[in-house]
């Protein structure tokens, strides 16, 4: 699915004008398969005027934005009562570079085909460089039985009773001027009160004033009076204009009024989400930002709010876990869980839903299409926060446990200072004097001076390896696995450990065309050439050692077998183990090593197995993946190198 | 040891331990070599300016500053071959003050002979006066200003990217060059990834230069940090 406002390479952007009619919902089904097919973002635009909407339409126009933004659509309200006027405004806002609409229905309305064809005449003309798609669709079948569907809206009948009674007043006030000031003045007053009145009541019952006010004024007061009747032609054009300019004022009047209050409404929208984006900013802990939220929206909707976080959903409610899990709305008037007398809202981020808020709206109350887009805006501004202080929570681990990393990287630096400066002296000073002092000593200190090397040269491995294993357990060995020619490795390892080697009969055998593959280099040559020292030092001079290297399956075998005494069959399953030594091994091991050689291989995800040979002797195997891998060499890469 | 520097030679230890410096005092006087020492950085980059060395032994773990901070405070104005000695054996530390301008890397503890050695090889080649215009390794002859390469006294052809790179490792002869100083040298790239590029060269090289490919004794291998032309004699 496109993720919202994401720009695509071609730039393309569709809107979809959504109205409460029948075909909504085809329609928007019909833009977003379009969408898909073009990959472009696409927007779902209601416009609305500023006569409220009837509660059916509202409900179904709540349904087909919810269906609209599940299918991945931004969607938008704008108030315009120029439909058309509206829709061009917020394409060219948002470069939309296609509209969709409803085809003109014919024969629904009394006036619909002169309207309809009007709106998409008018759409056509100025869309400019805009493509137009007109969608004829099946009207969706109208679920009548849905709840909660009693007016709310419905003007009071006291502000009927309150025009009626009004008008009525004057009617009787009028008996008392109008032999003063004439009929005709009379008309003058009432036309103030009706735009009075329309200022405070409603459409409906400013239009029965209206013509209440026209009849009486008729019968009571325009000659002859106690009739209907009317006699001049000049007092039947009056009674008509009368009417007209009536019905206008009140219409007018209205209408100033309606729109007044939505831009009240609006305000107020304005004022809340402004409110709540302060507290969220104000609030110092993620606790804070739930109760913030929470209270902020239970004072804007007058109702009991709560907020779930998806991290502890173990005793969320069913529907709660429905919410975190799709990412939609669900509850009280919305398609899903609709029985339950509460809406449940996702708190979505870019990348998840956090959590779900919850307002317990009752099973009377359905919130307006204002109130939704309201409350959506509320959720966004949490899960925004939320996400705010999620990511702050993770950076703060993260620096935590790299000071932690830090520490324990200290800690081993100092102890293999500590320790290593000692056997850096005592190295030092053998070293001196055997290579430099050399002639001057007897046989006999030569020989205590090279137990001592020898003595200090395996406490210096000892150390070494302890060191090593300590790093290894905590973690602190990252492998950095590149592109290695495990052959070089080999003759590596081989040449490191030719000395002592010397008295053994080593022969190497490597497949041919064996391929690079990613590995630690450092990290596999510690490892195997541990292998052969200790092949080394565990066989009798003489005997043979035989290195391998092939490809099986999806692995690089290097293998390292000998034709000493084999393995102690009791040591063999723990042979890896740290200190774990054969009784009869020859001195200067630190039963270190092979602990080593597991953990640097397993470290790289390759495996490392110790078996005794048929016919005698030890084999090791260590086995490395050889995902990535490739034959050398790379010949686009050879070319570029040409540039001396 | 039998050979002894045509004049004498100012070495400068930096290192905080008293009985290292003891010892190395006590090898490289023996090897003729004029020895200052230092047990801080800061008195470290201080006796650098008045006395001049010539080679500069540096331990990395110092008290009070980071070996690297000294390496680049010496480096801003001092050419001087620099030595790092440093107990620390993680191939992102050496490749790190090899960067950082080391000229090269050993770890403690360590043989006499071994430093002796590496410090005759960085001696030779970081005084250009000294500097012979051939350069002979085992049985490879380099003469870079004619650009001719022999091998056991044969001439042997290399592309333009293999000369290039022995250029390089000649100029650099016994020092270790990090695989991302080649890849940047040699490729222009700063990209470890493309370390295969550079490890196919090196075998051509092996392949024309050395006597046995599989057991190089002239391109060796730095395991994790680079490669190194040795110098042998």
């Amino acid at each position: 699915m496109t993720p919202p406002l994401a720009t695509t390479a071609h730039g393309e952007c569709l809107l979809v004008a959504v109205g409460p009619t029948p075909e909504a919902e085809a329609i928007i089904r019909w833009a977003h398969a379009l969408a898909a097919t073009l990959r472009c973002r696409w927007i779902a635009l209601y416009v609305g005027s500023s006569a409220p909407l009837e509660l059916p339409e509202e409900a179904d126009l709540n349904h087909d934005l919810d269906l609209a933004r599940d299918l991945g659509a931004e969607t938008l309200t704008t108030t315009d009562e120029d439909v058309v006027r509206g829709l061009m405004r917020v394409a060219s806002q948002w470069n939309v570079t296609q509209i969709i609409a409803g085809k003109p229905r014919s024969a629904r309305r009394r006036f619909p085909l002169r309207r309809g064809d009007h709106v998409a005449a008018r759409l056509l003309r100025q869309s400019g460089k805009m493509l137009i798609h007109l969608v004829g669709a099946d009207p969706r079948p109208r679920q009548d039985a849905r709840p909660n569907r009693n007016g709310r809206r419905d003007t009071p009948v006291g502000q009927y009773g309150m025009a009626a009674g009004v008008v009525g007043l004057m009617t009787g006030a009028a008996f008392l001027f109008t032999p003063v000031v004439g009929a005709h003045a009379t008309a003058l007053v009432f036309l103030l009160t009706v735009v009075l009145l329309a200022l405070v009541v409603d459409r409906g019952p400013a239009l029965v004033a209206a013509a209440l006010s026209a009849l009486l004024w008729d019968y009571f007061f325009l000659p002859p009076i106690f009739a209907f009747a009317i006699h001049s032609f000049e007092d039947a054009m009056l009674f008509g204009m009368y009417f007209v300019v009536v019905l206008a004022l009140g219409q007018l009047t209205a209408r100033i009024k309606a729109q007044q209050n939505a831009e009240r409404q609006r305000e107020a929208q304005a004022t809340a989400l402004y409110l709540l984006i302060r507290k969220l900013n104000e609030a110092r802990t993620s606790a804070e930002v739930l109760s913030h939220a929470t209270a902020q929206v239970e004072a804007v909707f007058r109702a009991p709010a709560k907020i779930t976080l998806a991290h502890d959903l173990a005793e969320a409610s069913a529907v709660v876990r429905w919410v975190i899990g799709r990412g939609r709305a669900a509850g009280h008037g919305s398609d899903k869980f609709a029985h339950l007398p509460a809406l449940y809202v996702p708190l979505s981020s870019n990348s998840q839903t956090l959590g779900a808020l919850c307002l317990d709206t009752g099973k009377t109350r359905i919130l307006s299409l204002p109130e939704r887009a309201l409350l959506e805006s509320f959720a966004q501004q949490i899960a925004l926060a939320l996400e705010r202080w999620r990511l702050n929570e993770l950076a703060e681990r993260t620096r935590a446990l790299t000071e932690s990393e830090r520490l324990s990287k200290t800690l081993l630096d100092s102890m293999s200072h500590e320790l290593r400066t000692p056997i850096a002296a005592i190295q030092g000073a053998t070293g001196n004097l055997l290579e430099l002092g050399g002639a001057s000593l007897s046989n006999f200190q030569r020989q205590m001076m090279e137990e001592i090397a020898e003595a200090t040269s395996r406490l210096d491995r000892l150390v070494g390896n302890a060191l090593e294993l300590n790093r290894l357990e905590a973690g602190a060995v990252k492998p950095v696995r590149n592109e290695c020619d495990p052959v070089e490795l080999v003759h590596l390892c081989i040449a490191e450990t030719e000395k002592r080697l010397a008295r053994h009969r080593v022969s190497v055998a490597l497949e041919p065309g064996l391929p690079v593959l990613p590995m630690d280099f450092v990290l596999t040559q510690h490892a195997f050439s541990n292998l052969l020292s200790n092949a080394a030092a565990h066989t009798p001079p003489g005997t043979a050692v035989e290195v391998s290297a092939r490809v099986a399956g999806e692995f690089l075998v290097l293998t390292v077998a000998d034709r000493g005494p084999g393995l102690e069959p009791d040591l063999l399953p723990r042979i890896f183990d740290k200190f774990v030594r054969s009784p009869n091994a020859a001195a200067g091991g630190t039963g270190l090593g092979l602990s080593l050689v597991k953990g640097f291989i397993e470290a790289q995800d390759g495996t490392v197995v110790a078996a005794n040979r048929p016919g005698g002797g030890a084999l090791f195997a260590i086995s490395l993946p050889l995902a990535r891998a490739e034959r050398v060499p790379e010949p686009a890469l050879a070319e570029a190198g040409g540039c001396a | 040891m039998n050979e002894t520097p045509p004049e004498k030679t100012v070495i400068l230890v930096i290192d905080d331990e008293a009985q290292i410096r003891r010892l190395l005092r006590v090898a490289l006087e023996m090897s003729a070599y004029e020895v200052v020492e230092a047990a801080t950085g800061a008195e470290g980059i201080a006796l650098a300016v008045e006395c001049q060395p010539d080679l500069v032994l540096l331990d990395l773990g110092l008290p009070d500053m980071e070996g690297e901070a000294v390496l680049k405070r010496l480096r801003e104005w001092s050419q001087a071959p620099i030595m790092v000695v440093s107990v620390r054996r993680r191939e992102a530390e050496k490749i790190s003050a090899l960067d950082h301008g080391a000229n090269d890397y050993i770890t403690k503890p360590f043989g006499t002979g071994e430093l002796l050695a590496r410090l005759r090889a960085l001696r030779r080649n970081m005084r250009p006066q000294a500097k012979p215009e051939i350069f002979r390794s085992g049985d490879l002859t380099v003469d870079l200003p004619a650009r001719i390469v022999k091998r056991q006294g044969q001439l042997v052809k290399l592309t333009a990217t293999e000369y290039a790179l022995l250029r390089l490792f000649v100029q650099n002869a016994g020092k270790a060059l990090t695989h991302g100083h080649l890849l940047r040298e040699i490729w222009g790239v700063d990209d470890l990834e493309k370390t295969g590029v550079l490890r196919v060269y090196i075998g051509y090289l092996r392949d024309k230069l050395e006597a046995d490919p599989t057991k190089p004794r002239l391109f060796l291998t730095e395991p994790g940090v680079g490669y190194r032309l040795a110098v042998n004699d």
